[in-house]
């Protein structure tokens, strides 16, 4: 045997990994979280944790003298919900009293109860066990009484004692930070990161105040909290998504997530991006899917086992847990859906009396399924777009974000409920939904996070920069621009009958609408010339711009 | 530099007899969105460029383009 000790692995990042940025992009929503990090010079890329997951539940689970912490502790919610807590994150600066009633029982977590010492604090109360102290060593001082020398057998642990932990809502989230922030620098091989954090755009000051405070705490240097829509525009605007897109162009964010739709209507120009409309609704999302998957997989399973199973809701508490194991195992099948166009199936040991159950749904009887879902989608989309006074064949550009988007069903629904052009650009149709890759809805916001604090980290830390570097902070200044309300361009005139009320020739569109000024446009493009007599023109038009819809 | 668009264009043969239309004298772009109606994103390269444009080079392009080049 060698006597110099050999270290098991090495958590130190390899040579090139030092000159990446020590940067953490955090997409940090209710149900899931999942990081990003630079993993070779230029490209961020969505990591996995230590057990290997991109998404990382938002939940922590207390077994004993256990802490789970992600997908792990999901799985004590079949037995062990009163000790695992979830949703914690829409939770953040809000005091106990403006917590629904509703939401502080659920069972899906550890109830939410007013903390016993900080007046109005929510906090979670849970069973641990605490270690047993330990025995004292043996004395080392020499006594002067001849007492019998104490016995050198290792004196039996004492079991570990029950006892109660209260956590208020912000240690949990830093809890859960810090072990994102861990899991990056255990990647990465370096201590101390820099972190851009997605909130909601619902979060209140208050709530966003929280958010920064429980990172931290969690011992990370937070660079920026970005709004969900400004991560996705980082990813869409840069090379690896955009380069065959215009650079001028409307773009319509849809995500979906577990308790929550998201739309947000942008303007993009030649990178710059504001928003021209955006609503959120807590009354669609994945959460509903789940549902109706949860009932089918049941009454599958009664129909082939004649044993009786009533869910969502579930009353009795066999139902429950079965209940809770059909909602951990259906992640893999709507995993599945998406990826495959194929049958999916679900698989639950001991379901029901001890019953195992194995079943499969096909594609076409999903969408099914998931119809209404995908409808209350497209009604929101079309809502959103009536109030922009946005005609859907203006939008040029669907993004997909949050795990339920990665659905090509709802790809498929959205484009013919809404009324999209045919040829509206959307990772789906360009094939780059692909679990982790450049289109996939659940890697969009962390990897905006990250390209946007190597770019917050690489502004020099000068006097020069130090307006540059406010406007970043929050509430900073410089961002209200003027924009342009009609579009200009030039019109090189043809022969061409003139549509009627249109202009004829070819039209060039140079200015968009709604882009900030200044703006500089510089437009190549080919010319035809009379050999006789060569000769250009063109004109300069403001229009406004229509859609004419051909029979 | 201003990157430059290529755009999938080619703009036809000048019809024979072309005369350009006459604009009128008063005739003026339209005023651009007020102040603040629209709020940039803080995010990308783009917008530190924009950044940068109006706090270092009083929004002159050439100058911008100058310290990049
Ligand atoms: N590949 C996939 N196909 C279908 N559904 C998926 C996929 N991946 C994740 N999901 C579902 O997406 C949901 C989680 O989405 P996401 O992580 O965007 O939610 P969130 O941002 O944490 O929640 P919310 O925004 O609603 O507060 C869950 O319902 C999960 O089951
Ligand atoms: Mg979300």
């Amino acid at each position: 045997m060698s006597t110099t000790p050999v270290p098991n692995g090495s958590a130190v990042g390899s040579s090139e990994g030092s000159s990446l940025p020590p940067i953490v992009g955090i997409n940090f929503g209710n149900s899931y979280a999942s990081i990003a990090v630079f993993t070779k010079e230029g490209v961020a890329e969505c990591i996995a944790n230590e057990e290997g997951e991109r998404q990382i539940a938002c939940a922590i689970s207390f077994q004993g003298e256990e802490i789970y912490i992600g997908n792990q502790a999901t799985h004590q919610l079949v037995k062990n919900a009163k000790n695992t807590i979830t949703g914690f994150r829409n939770l953040l600066g809000k005091k106990f009293s403006e917590i629904p009633q509703s939401q502080l029982q659920s069972t899906k977590s550890a109830p939410v109860i007013q903390h016993p010492d900080i007046p109005d604090e929510p906090a979670y109360k849970v069973q641990i066990l605490q270690p047993a102290p330990s025995p004292l060593p043996p004395s080392t001082q020499p006594s002067a009484f001849t007492t019998p020398a104490a016995s050198q057998a290792a004196t039996p642990r004492s079991e570990p004692v029950p006892a109660e932990r209260i956590l208020t809502v912000s240690e949990v989230n830093t809890m859960f930070l810090a072990s994102l922030v861990e899991s990056a620098e255990n990647f990465l091989g370096k201590k101390g990161l820099g972190a851009v954090i997605t909130v909601p755009t619902a979060f209140t000051e208050a709530q966003k105040d929280a958010l920064e405070k429980a990172a931290t705490d969690a011992g990370v240097h937070v660079l920026q909290l970005l709004d969900e829509a400004g991560a996705a525009a980082v990813t869409t605007t840069s090379d690896i998504w955009a380069a065959e897109l215009p650079a001028d162009r409307t773009q319509l964010i849809v995500d979906l997530g577990s308790s929550s739709l998201a739309l947000t209507l942008l303007s993009i120009r030649s990178g710059l991006a504001f928003v021209l409309a955006s609503s959120h609704t807590t009354s669609v999302g994945g959460d509903q899917i789940d549902e109706k998957l949860i009932r089918f997989f049941a009454a599958d399973f009664t129909k082939k086992t004649k044993v009786p199973l009533a869910v969502c809701p579930a009353t009795d508490i066999a139902d429950q847990r079965a209940e809770a194991r059909l909602r951990l195992a259906i992640e893999h099948t709507k995993r599945t859906i998406s990826a495959s166009p194929g049958a999916a199936t679900c698989s639950v040991e001991s379901l029901k009396d001890g019953l195992d159950y194995t079943g499969s749904i096909n594609r076409l009887r999903f969408d099914l399924l998931a119809r209404p879902v995908y409808s209350a989608v497209a009604d929101a989309v079309k809502a959103l777009l009536e109030s922009a006074q946005v005609d859907a064949h203006h939008v040029d550009e669907l993004v997909y974000v949050g795990g339920s988007a990665s659905l090509p069903g709802l790809d498929e629904a959205l484009i013919t409920d809404a009324g999209f052009a045919e040829d509206v650009a959307t990772p789906f149709a360009r094939g780059t939904v692909v679990g982790g890759g450049v289109g996939d809805p659940t890697t969009v916001l962390a990897r905006g996070c990250a390209v946007q604090g190597a770019l917050l980290a690489s502004i020099p830390d000068d006097e020069r920069h130090r307006e540059v570097r406010a406007a970043y902070q929050r509430g900073g200044k410089g961002n209200e621009v003027q924009a342009t309300q009609r579009t200009v361009g030039v019109l090189v005139p043809g022969a061409e009958v003139k549509v009627e009320g249109g202009l004829g020739g070819v039209w060039i569109p140079v200015v968009h609408k709604e882009t900030a000024l200044p703006a500089r446009r510089t437009v190549r493009f080919d010319v035809e010339l009379a050999e006789d007599a060569p000769a250009l023109a063109f004109e300069v038009w403001e229009v406004t711009e229509s859609i004419r819809v051909e029979k | 530099m201003a990157t430059i668009q290529t755009l999938p264009i080619t703009a036809p043969v000048l019809p024979k007899g072309y005369t350009p239309p006459a604009a009128s004298s008063s005739s003026r772009l339209s005023a651009p969105h007020p102040t603040g109606h629209r709020v940039l994103l803080p995010v990308g390269q783009a917008h530190l460029n924009h950044l940068k444009l109006a706090l270092h080079h009083a929004h002159d392009f050439d100058s911008f383009d100058a310290h990049l080049a």
